[in-house]
C-alpha cells in the first residue's frame, strides 16, 4: 500500500513539479464523484425505478435530467479550478512548537469566479475556505506546525472544490517554493552564556530580570560595587545597580564554549533565550558558533541574522 | 490525501441556506396537497415556523420525548385520514410528513444535502398525479431552485440576488438538457418490476352498463376521453362511430355485457376465423388513439379495425380493449376498414342477442309482432320503426322520467329522450320481433382541431346505437338517434339540441369565442404533442424512432449514437465553457480606446505600438484639423478617466467615442 502511495506521489511530484508560481491547467487538475455524488447517484437509481414502474416518462426524464446535471457539474467542477494561479506570499517564521505561516496569493487567469476553494497542507488544520472573484486577488494563510529547527518548506498542497453541487470532487496539488524558517525553541537558563567580549572583558552583570526603574535595577547582594549608583545612595533614594541596558554603553558575547553542555539542541535553545533577551531590551550583542560569529550589533535585522544562525546550526543544505 | 470529512458538511446552516430550503420546500410540496390530507400544511407551517425559532435562538430543538409524540401523532393521523391499506397516498404522505419533521432535526450541511435529496424525490412523486407539460414546466422550476439551494452551500455569495442565486444553476441545466435528451430516447424502457398501488382517480367515462341516465352525466362532462391523430384523411363526421362495448344482456332496466362477452376466452385476436367472419371491403383509415386513464380496459376504435398495436386483443363482438384497466394515458396505433361485413355465425350467440326478460314492456312486445306480420321482413320492420320514430320522437337531454316499463313508457308514451332511449328501445322492440339485436356503447364524433388536425372527443360524445343481425348481410349498424336527430351526428353534440338544453349543459364550450375556441386549438395541439412525444414515448415507440435514426437497432449502434452524440455535446460544452471564458479581460479604459482605435481605421489611421492614445490622437488631428474638437474633447477626459481615476469622466468618454462619426 505505501508502495503504491509512494509511487503515487511520485507521479504526482513530476506531473505538479514545484514552481515559483502554479496555475493550474488541465493536466494538473483531477475530478472525481464525492461521497455526496455517489448518494446521488442511489438517488437516481430510486427516482428511475420510481418511473419505471409507474410507467412514468416525466420521472424517467427526471432522473435523466438528474444523470446529466451530473455529466454537466464535471465540466464545471473542473472549469472551477482551471486557470488559477498561486503565488507564494509573505511568510511567518515561527520557533519549534509555534505555528508557521505561509500566504499565498491566489488569482485568476479567466474571467470566472471560482467558489469554494479548499485548501489544505496538513491534517492538524481545519482546510482554509477561499473564493476567487474575477479580477481580484485572495489572499490566504496556511498555517503548519513547527516542529523542527531549520527550514520548514510549505509541503504540496491539496486544493479541493466541490462546486457546484457538491456531487464532483475536483482536486489539484500546488507544489510552491514557499519556506519558512523554524528558530529553535527559546529555553531560559540562569545566565547568558556570554564569553569574553573585546574591550569589556570581565564584566560579568546579573541579568536578573525585573521591573527596569529608569535605567536602574534594584541592588543583589554581591553584585560589584563599581555598578552601584552611588549618585542616587547619596540623595538617599537607597541602594541601586546602574543598568547597563539602559547606559547602552556596554556590549555582550553570547558563546558557544560559554554553556558548557553536549546537548546541542538545549544550548541552542538557551543562546536563542538570550538573544531574544538581548535583543528585546535593546542590548548590543555579538553571537559566537563554532562555525561561525555574528558580529556585534543591533536591531531586528541582526536579530534576525543570529536567529537565522542559530536556526541553521548544522543545518545541511538541501537545495 | 483526500480529506477524512467533509469540512463543508460539518459547518452549521447560513440564515440564508434555511431560507433558501423553506421555500424550496413550499414548492416541491404544493402540488402534493391534491392529493395528500390538508392537514399535514399546518404540519409543516408549525414545523418551519419552529426551525425558523431554532435558527433565531429563540427555541430549542426539540427533545427525544417531543419527537416521538409528534411522529406518533403524524402517523396516527395519517391512519386515520387514509385508513390502513397501502396506498399511493399513504406513501407519499410518509414521504412528506419525513421530509417535514426532519427539518426539526435539521443542524448541519449533511442534514440539509439529505433534505433536498429527499426533495427531489418528492418532486419526482408529483409527476405521477401530473403529467401535463405545465407539470414539466414546473418541475423545472423547482428543480432550478434545488439546485440553486445545494450550490448555496459551495458559493461564496449569500447576499446576492434571488436571481444571480439561481441563474447559475439554471445555466447548468440547461447545459444537461441535451444529455437529457439524448438518455430519454435511448436508455430502455423496462416494464414494471413490481405492482404498484395507482393513485386515486375518480372513474370518469361510461361504465360498464347502461341504465336509464347513465348518459346525461357524461354528456354534461367536457372532459377528455381520447384524441385520435389520423394518418389519412379524418372521414366524414357522421362516420365516427367510436366502437367501445357491446351489450348482449338485459334485465329489463339495464344493459350489460353476457358473461361470454366479459370472459376471457372472447378475445380471438390471434383466431385464424376473424377473417372468415369479418369481412374488409373499402375505406381504409389509419390512426392513433391517445386514450385518457379511464380505470377500465375497454378502447376506443372504428369499425372495423383491421390491424392493431399488439398491446391490444380484439373482442369477438367486434372492439379493442386493453390486456389491462387503463391507468395511465395509453397510445395505440389502428387500422380500420369503414365499410365492412361482419358475419358472425354462432349460434349461441345469435339466441343469446334475442333473449328478454319474461315479463315487463308488453305493449312493446305486442306490436313488435303486430308490426313484423305487417310487413314481413326485418328489413321493412326496421324502416318502419325507423319511420315512427321520424315521426314523434323529440330529442331532447331532459327527458320526462319513465316508469315501470321503461321501454313501453317511452316508446308509446313520452317519446323524448336521448341516444340510450333510442338504442334501448329499438333494440328491445327488435328481439320482441324475434330479430337478434345488441345494444353498442362508444362515442360519436369529436371536435377537429384545425392546428394540427387532430380530434379530440369529449364524454359529451358519448352515444349509443345499435345492431341488428339480418340473415345474409351479418350484424347491421343501425342508429335510431340519427333519425330522429340527424345534426347530432352531423354536427355534434352543440347543434343538436334546443336552446334550453344548451342551458342546461351550460359547459363553456368556447364555441361562440372564435379566439378563444383557436387558442383552446392551439393550446390542445401543444398538449397533443407533449403527450404523443414524451408521455407515451415507450418501448415501441423507441424501437421505431431508434430504427429510424440508425436503420437497424444493435447494441453495437446504439453505442456508437451515445458516444458520437454525447460525446459530440460535452466536448461543444467544454469548448463553449472553457474556451470562451478564456478572453483575458481588457482594462475598461483599454477597450473604449479600442472602440475609438476601430473608428479611426476606416478613415485609415492605425495607432502604432509605440505610441500613446495623446500622440496617436495629435498626429490624426494634424491630418484631420476638422476632427480637433471631439477628438481633443475626448482625450482629455479619457486621460481624467484613466489616469486620475476620475470616474464620472467614465460616461462622458463613452459617450464622446459613441458620438464619434468618421
Amino acid at each position: 500500500m505505501s508502495q503504491i502511495d509512494q509511487y503515487f506521489q511520485r507521479w504526482i511530484s513530476k506531473r505538479s513539479p514545484r514552481a515559483n508560481q502554479v496555475v493550474l491547467q488541465h493536466r494538473t487538475i483531477y475530478v472525481f464523484p464525492s461521497k455526496q455524488g455517489a448518494a446521488f447517484l442511489v438517488l437516481i437509481l430510486l427516482i428511475w425505478i420510481l418511473g419505471t414502474n409507474y410507467q412514468n416518462n416525466l420521472i424517467l426524464g427526471l432522473s435523466f435530467f438528474l444523470t446529466s446535471v451530473m455529466l454537466v457539474s464535471v465540466i464545471h467542477a473542473f472549469k472551477n479550478l482551471l486557470g488559477l494561479i498561486f503565488i507564494p506570499d509573505a511568510i511567518q517564521h515561527a520557533a519549534v512548537g509555534d505555528v508557521a505561516s505561509f500566504d499565498i496569493e491566489i488569482s485568476s487567469s479567466y474571467l470566472n469566479d471560482h467558489h469554494g476553494l479548499l485548501l489544505r497542507v496538513n491534517a492538524d488544520f481545519d482546510p482554509i475556505r477561499a473564493d476567487v472573484i474575477a479580477g481580484k486577488v485572495t489572499q490566504v494563510r496556511l498555517n503548519l506546525p513547527a516542529r523542527h529547527r531549520g527550514w520548514l518548506k510549505l509541503p504540496r498542497i491539496v486544493l479541493k472544490s466541490y462546486f457546484p453541487f457538491g456531487l464532483i470532487r475536483a482536486w489539484a496539488y500546488i507544489d510552491l517554493h514557499h519556506r519558512a524558517l523554524i528558530f529553535p525553541k527559546p529555553i531560559a537558563c540562569d545566565q547568558p552564556p556570554l564569553g569574553p567580549g573585546q574591550g569589556d572583558e570581565g564584566i560579568y552583570v546579573s541579568m536578573q530580570r525585573g521591573d527596569e526603574f529608569q535605567g536602574f535595577q534594584n541592588y543583589q547582594p554581591g553584585s560589584p560595587l563599581s555598578q552601584i549608583a552611588w549618585k542616587q545612595y547619596a540623595r538617599g533614594a537607597g541602594l541601586h545597580l546602574k543598568d547597563y541596558r539602559a547606559l547602552q554603553s556596554e556590549h555582550y558575547w553570547l558563546d558557544w564554549q560559554a554553556l558548557n553542555t553536549h546537548d546541542t539542541e538545549l544550548a541552542l535553545s538557551n543562546l536563542t533565550y538570550w538573544v531574544n533577551y538581548f535583543a528585546d531590551s535593546n542590548i548590543e550583542f555579538g553571537l559566537r558558533l563554532p562555525n561561525q560569529t555574528i558580529e556585534r550589533g543591533t536591531g531586528d535585522v541582526h536579530r534576525l541574522n543570529a536567529l537565522t544562525a542559530l536556526a541553521l546550526f548544522g543545518w545541511v543544505q538541501e537545495d | 490525501m483526500i480529506f477524512k470529512k467533509s469540512p463543508a458538511q460539518e459547518q452549521p446552516i447560513s440564515r440564508t441556506g434555511l431560507a433558501w430550503l423553506l421555500c424550496v420546500q413550499v414548492f416541491i410540496l404544493a402540488p402534493h396537497f391534491v392529493t395528500v390530507p390538508a392537514w399535514i400544511a399546518l404540519v409543516w407551517i408549525m414545523v418551519a415556523f419552529w426551525r425558523w425559532r431554532i435558527f433565531q435562538g429563540a427555541w430549542n430543538y426539540p427533545g427525544k420525548l417531543k419527537k416521538t409524540i409528534l411522529v406518533f401523532v403524524c402517523c396516527a393521523g395519517l391512519f386515520f385520514s387514509l385508513g390502513s391499506g397501502f396506498k399511493f397516498e399513504s406513501m407519499v404522505s410518509l414521504l412528506i410528513i419525513g421530509f417535514t419533521l426532519k427539518l426539526l432535526e435539521l443542524k448541519n450541511k449533511k442534514d440539509f444535502v439529505l433534505l433536498i435529496f429527499i426533495a427531489f424525490f418528492i418532486l419526482a412523486a408529483q409527476f405521477i398525479a401530473f403529467n401535463h407539460f405545465l407539470a414539466a414546466f414546473y418541475g423545472f422550476g423547482c428543480l432550478s431552485l434545488l439546485c440553486a439551494t445545494l450550490m448555496q452551500l459551495y458559493r461564496q455569495s449569500e447576499h446576492d440576488s434571488i436571481w444571480r442565486n439561481i441563474r447559475p444553476s439554471i445555466a447548468i441545466l440547461l447545459q444537461a438538457i441535451p444529455f437529457m435528451i439524448l438518455l430519454f430516447v435511448v436508455v430502455p424502457r423496462l416494464g414494471s418490476f413490481w405492482a404498484v398501488p395507482t393513485p386515486l382517480q375518480a372513474k370518469t367515462g361510461m361504465s360498464d352498463s347502461m341504465s336509464p341516465g347513465d348518459f346525461t352525466e357524461l354528456m354534461e362532462s367536457n372532459e377528455l376521453a381520447f384524441r385520435v391523430s389520423f394518418a389519412t384523411e379524418i372521414p366524414a363526421r357522421e362516420k365516427l362511430y367510436w366502437r367501445s362495448l357491446v351489450f348482449s344482456l338485459f334485465d329489463g332496466k339495464k344493459w350489460s355485457q353476457s358473461r361470454e362477452q366479459k370472459s376471457g376466452n372472447y378475445f380471438n385476436q390471434a383466431s385464424d376465423n376473424l377473417r372468415s367472419h369479418l369481412e374488409y371491403k373499402a375505406d381504409r383509415v389509419e390512426y392513433d388513439v391517445i386514450a385518457e386513464a379511464s380505470m377500465q380496459s375497454w378502447l376506443y376504435a372504428l369499425p372495423a379495425p383491421e390491424s392493431w398495436s399488439r398491446n391490444l386483443a380484439f373482442a369477438r363482438d367486434m372492439r379493442l380493449r386493453a390486456f389491462d384497466p387503463v391507468i395511465e394515458r395509453m397510445g395505440y396505433h389502428v387500422v380500420s376498414s369503414l365499410t365492412y361485413q361482419l358475419n358472425e355465425i354462432d349460434a349461441e350467440e345469435l339466441e343469446q342477442n334475442k333473449q328478454l326478460p319474461k315479463n315487463g314492456n308488453l305493449k312493446t312486445r305486442e306490436r313488435a309482432q303486430e308490426w313484423l306480420a305487417e310487413t314481413g321482413s326485418t328489413e321493412k320492420l326496421i324502416a318502419k320503426l325507423f319511420e315512427y320514430y321520424r315521426q314523434s320522437f323529440f330529442y331532447t337531454l331532459k327527458p320526462p322520467p319513465l316508469g315501470v316499463d321503461t321501454v313501453d313508457d317511452f316508446l308509446w308514451n313520452t317519446r323524448q329522450g336521448f341516444c340510450e332511449h333510442f338504442s334501448s328501445s329499438f333494440v328491445f322492440f327488435m328481439r320482441a320481433a324475434g330479430v337478434p339485436a345488441r345494444v353498442v356503447v362508444g362515442y360519436q364524433g369529436g371536435d377537429i382541431n384545425s392546428v394540427d388536425n387532430s380530434l379530440a372527443v369529449r364524454q359529451r360524445d358519448a352515444h349509443a346505437w345499435a345492431e341488428v343481425w339480418l340473415d345474409g348481410r351479418g350484424w347491421v349498424m343501425f342508429d335510431p338517434t340519427a333519425a330522429v336527430a340527424p345534426e347530432r351526428v352531423q354536427k355534434g353534440i352543440e347543434q343538436s339540441l334546443s336552446a334550453t338544453d344548451q342551458q342546461f349543459l351550460a359547459k363553456p364550450f368556447g364555441s361562440s369565442f372564435k379566439l378563444l375556441s383557436l387558442v383552446r386549438e392551439q393550446w390542445d395541439a401543444v398538449n397533443l404533442t407533449w403527450i404523443q412525444w414524451v408521455m407515451n414515448y415507450d418501448s415501441s415507440s423507441q424501437a421505431s424512432l431508434l430504427e429510424k435514426l440508425l436503420g437497424d437497432v444493435s447494441p453495437m449502434r446504439i453505442a456508437v449514437l451515445m458516444v458520437l452524440t454525447g460525446g459530440g455535446f460535452g466536448v461543444l460544452l467544454f469548448v463553449l465553457l472553457i474556451f470562451r471564458s478564456s478572453k483575458q479581460e481588457l482594462p475598461e479604459t483599454a477597450r473604449v480606446y479600442l472602440q475609438l482605435c476601430k473608428k479611426l481605421k476606416g478613415a485609415g489611421f492605425a495607432p502604432q505600438s509605440t505610441e500613446t492614445p495623446r500622440a496617436f490622437i495629435d498626429r490624426v488631428i494634424l491630418s484631420k484639423p476638422n476632427w480637433a474638437i471631439p477628438l481633443q474633447g475626448f482625450i482629455e477626459l479619457y486621460e481624467q478617466w484613466a489616469y486620475a481615476e476620475d470616474l464620472e469622466a467614465e460616461a462622458k468618454v463613452k459617450a464622446a467615442v459613441r458620438k464619434f462619426r468618421i
